[in-house]
C-alpha cells in the first residue's frame, strides 16, 4: 500500500464534511420510501383541514389584514415555518441521540474536523428537507387559491435568519438530549412554546400581554411577521426593518447560545463517558 | 524509535449512580469509581502494544482517553508529544481507532456509502477514499460485499468495514478495541493476519491492541500490559514477562537409576525455580522410573543441572523444555488481586 495524500484545494476541503453529511441523510432519508409518501399526503391532508377551517372562520379573525385577510394564506405561512422549525429541533436532537446510542457520534467527533464544522453540517439536510416540506406546502395553497406578493429578497433573506435561530434552538435541544439521554424535553418545549407564543396558527395580538412579551424572545416570532409581510403583502426589507432587527437578534442569540451549548454538552459526556450510550 | 505515545499517572474516575442524598452528604470516594489508575505508559513508533485485561479491567477507558473521547481525570496523556485533552485535533489527526462494536455504522447505508462518509470526516477525498476502500476491500476479501447495506451483512463483514474505516487514512497510530470480539475463530485468524501482514508489516503502523484474546495478544504484540482494576500490574515483551515472574522454562526429565536424595540435590541447585519429584508410569516403555518436573528461571541453569545428573550416575531417557505460554503468565500474575502500584512488577520497556 501507498501513502495516501490528502485533498489540497481549500474550497473542496471545506465542503468536504458538509457534502457528506448531505449525502449521508438524503441517502437515509430516501431509503424510507413509503415515509416520504406518506409526508407528502400527511402535508396535503394539512393544507386540506385549515383550508376549510378558513372558509368556514378565516376572513372574521382580527388581525389579519397585514395579509389581506385571509386565515388560509396566514397560517399556510405559520406552517411553512413550523416545517422548518419541526426538523431543525426535532430532526437534529433525534439524530444526534440516535448517533450516541449507536456510537457513531464517537466515530464523527474522532476525525479532525471542528466541532462547529460537524453540527452545522448535521443540519444540512434537515434544512433542506424543511424547504422540501415547505415548497409542497407553499404549491398546495396556491392551488387552492392563496394569492402571493413576494418580495424574494426580504423573503430569502428571512427563511436565511429564521433557519439561524432554528437551528440554535435545534443546538440546544441536542445538548439536552445528550445529557439527558433521553427523550427530547427542551426540543419539546422549544416547538411548543414557538406554536403556542409566536403565531403560527394565530396572531400574536390575541395572546395576553405577559404571552406576547415572551413571544419576542422567539426567533419564529419575527421571522414570521417578516415571511407574511414578504410573502404575501410584497414588503421588502426597509419596509420589514423592524421585524428584520428582532428576528436577527435572537437568531443570533439562540444560535450562539446553541453551539455553547453543543460543545458543553460534547465535554460533559467526554467527562462522563456517556459520547456512546449503548 | 520516537515514541507514538506516552501517559504519566493517567487516571479516570467515574462518578457513580447514587441516590442524591449519598451523592450530597456521602463521602466523596464513595461516589466515585476508578476505571484508570495512575497508568504510565511509554511506547515507541512501530511497535504492537497489548493491553490485556479482564472484563472490566479498564482496557477500554485507557484506549478511550488515549483517541479523546474520553477526558482523564487527572495525569496526562500525548500522542507524538502532544497532549491529547490540550490539543485534540492533533491527535485525531493522527489517530484511527477500529473497535469491536458493529452497531456503529448507518444500517440503511451500504458498506461503501457508510465508508464514504467516514472517509469524508477523515477530510480524504471522494477519489482517493475510493480508492483506499477498494483496496483494503480486496485485501480483506469484502469487495463483493461493499455494495450490499450494512444491515444485510454478517458480523465478520461488518467487523471488517470497521477495519477499513480504522485505515482508511493509514493513519499513524491505531488503536484496536477487542476487533475479534465477536468473530468466530477463522474470521478473527483472518483478521490477525491482515492486521500482521498489511497494519505492521507493511505500513509499519504504531499499534495498540485492547484484548483478551492470549492468542490474538501472543501472535501480534511486541510488548504487553496487564491491566487489572485499572492498574498496569506487569508490561513488557512476553520473554520479559515470563522472567519477571520466575517461570523461564519448564523442563520434563525421565530419570532412571536414581539415587537417594537427588530431589535435595536438585532443589539446591542455582537457577532453579521449583522441582516435583514422581514416580514414572508403572508400564514405562522407556524404562523410567522417575518423572522430574522442574521451572528453569533462564536457560542456563539447564546444561548445569545435566552435568551434575550425568555425574550422580543417573540415567537421562527424555529431556523436553518448553516455555510458560502468554495465557499461563497472565494467569499467574492476574491470579490473586492487583498488587499496589510501587509493589506491581515493573519490567523495563526495551
Amino acid at each position: 500500500m501507498t501513502t495516501l495524500t490528502r485533498p489540497m484545494s481549500v474550497l473542496g476541503r471545506a465542503t468536504l464534511v458538509p457534502r457528506a453529511f448531505f449525502v449521508r441523510d438524503r441517502r437515509i432519508e430516501t431509503s424510507y420510501r413509503a415515509g416520504m409518501v406518506l409526508r407528502l399526503l400527511a402535508s396535503a391532508v394539512t393544507v386540506g383541514v385549515f383550508f376549510f377551517v378558513s372558509r368556514a372562520f378565516g376572513t372574521a379573525a382580527p388581525g389579519l389584514t397585514d395579509v389581506g385577510g385571509s386565515y388560509f394564506a396566514f397560517v399556510l405561512i405559520g406552517i411553512v415555518a413550523q416545517e422548518f422549525l419541526g426538523q431543525a429541533v426535532g430532526g437534529f436532537g433525534g439524530a444526534l441521540r440516535e448517533s450516541q446510542t449507536t456510537g457513531t457520534l464517537e466515530f464523527m467527533l474522532l476525525g479532525p474536523s471542528r466541532l462547529g464544522t460537524l453540527l452545522f453540517s448535521s443540519t444540512l439536510w434537515l434544512h433542506a428537507s424543511a424547504a422540501l416540506g415547505a415548497a409542497s406546502y407553499l404549491i398546495l395553497g396556491a392551488l387552492l387559491g392563496v394569492h402571493f406578493s413576494i418580495d424574494l429578497l426580504a423573503t430569502a433573506l428571512g427563511v436565511v435568519l429564521m433557519i439561524l435561530g432554528f437551528t440554535g434552538m435545534g443546538l440546544l435541544a441536542g445538548a439536552s438530549v445528550i445529557v439527558v439521554k433521553r427523550g427530547n424535553p427542551l426540543g419539546w418545549a422549544l416547538r411548543g412554546g414557538s406554536v403556542v407564543l409566536g403565531g403560527v396558527f394565530y396572531p400574536t395580538d390575541v395572546l395576553p400581554p405577559l404571552l406576547q412579551a415572551l413571544g419576542t424572545l422567539l426567533p419564529i416570532t419575527h421571522a414570521l411577521d417578516v415571511l407574511r409581510g414578504s410573502m404575501l403583502a410584497g414588503q421588502g426589507v426597509m419596509e420589514l426593518a423592524p421585524s428584520f432587527a428582532l428576528l436577527t437578534v435572537t437568531s443570533l442569540a439562540y444560535l450562539a447560545a446553541g453551539v455553547v451549548a453543543c460543545a458543553a454538552a460534547i465535554r460533559y459526556a467526554q467527562v462522563d463517558g456517556s459520547l456512546a450510550q449503548y | 524509535m520516537s515514541t507514538a505515545i506516552e501517559t504519566q499517572e493517567l487516571t479516570k474516575r467515574f462518578r457513580s449512580m447514587r441516590s442524591l442524598r449519598a451523592a450530597v452528604f456521602g463521602p466523596r470516594d464513595a461516589i466515585e469509581r476508578v476505571a484508570v489508575d495512575g497508568v504510565s505508559l511509554s511506547i515507541p513508533h512501530g511497535e504492537v502494544f497489548g493491553l490485556l485485561g479482564q472484563n472490566g479491567a479498564g482496557k477500554t477507558t485507557l484506549v478511550r482517553m488515549l483517541t479523546t473521547l474520553l477526558i482523564p481525570t487527572s495525569g496526562t496523556a500525548r500522542i507524538e508529544g502532544r497532549d491529547v485533552v490540550g490539543d485534540p485535533h492533533f491527535a485525531r489527526s493522527r489517530i484511527g481507532l477500529i473497535n469491536g462494536d458493529e452497531r456503529s455504522f448507518y444500517w440503511r447505508l451500504t458498506g461503501r456509502q457508510n465508508l464514504e462518509f467516514f472517509g469524508a470526516l477523515r477530510h480524504l477525498d471522494p477519489a482517493t477514499s475510493a480508492r483506499a476502500i477498494d483496496r483494503m476491500a480486496a485485501r480483506l476479501g469484502m469487495a463483493e460485499h461493499l455494495d450490499r447495506p450494512f444491515a444485510k451483512l454478517s458480523t465478520g463483514q461488518r467487523q471488517a468495514l470497521a477495519i477499513i474505516r480504522g485505515l482508511l487514512d493509514e493513519p499513524a497510530i491505531v488503536f484496536m478495541d477487542e476487533p475479534t470480539r465477536s468473530l468466530d475463530p477463522i474470521s478473527a485468524a483472518r483478521l490477525r493476519r491482515f492486521v500482521a501482514e498489511v497494519v505492521v508489516g507493511e505500513l509499519g503502523r504504531t499499534v495498540v491492541l485492547a484484548t483478551h484474546s492470549m492468542p490474538e495478544a501472543e501472535d501480534l504484540c511486541d510488548r504487553l500490559a496487564f491491566i487489572q482494576d485499572g492498574r498496569i500490574v506487569a508490561q513488557g515483551s512476553v520473554p520479559e514477562l515470563r522472567r519477571a515472574i520466575g517461570y523461564g522454562t519448564r523442563c520434563e526429565l525421565r530419570l532412571r537409576d536414581i539415587p537417594n536424595g537427588l530431589s535435595d540435590r536438585l532443589g539446591r541447585l542455582p537457577g532453579l525455580a521449583a522441582i516435583t519429584v514422581g514416580a514414572a508410569e508403572a508400564d514405562a516403555q522407556d524404562g523410567a522410573t522417575a518423572v522430574v518436573r522442574l521451572n528453569l528461571v533462564t536457560d542456563d541453569a539447564l546444561p548445569d543441572l545435566m552435568r551434575d545428573l550425568v555425574t550422580a550416575g543417573v540415567a537421562i531417557l527424555a529431556c523436553e523444555t518448553s516455555e510458560l505460554s502468554l495465557e499461563e503468565i497472565y494467569i499467574r500474575t492476574l491470579g490473586s488481586p492487583a498488587t499496589s502500584a510501587p509493589n506491581a512488577i515493573a519490567v523495563a520497556a526495551r
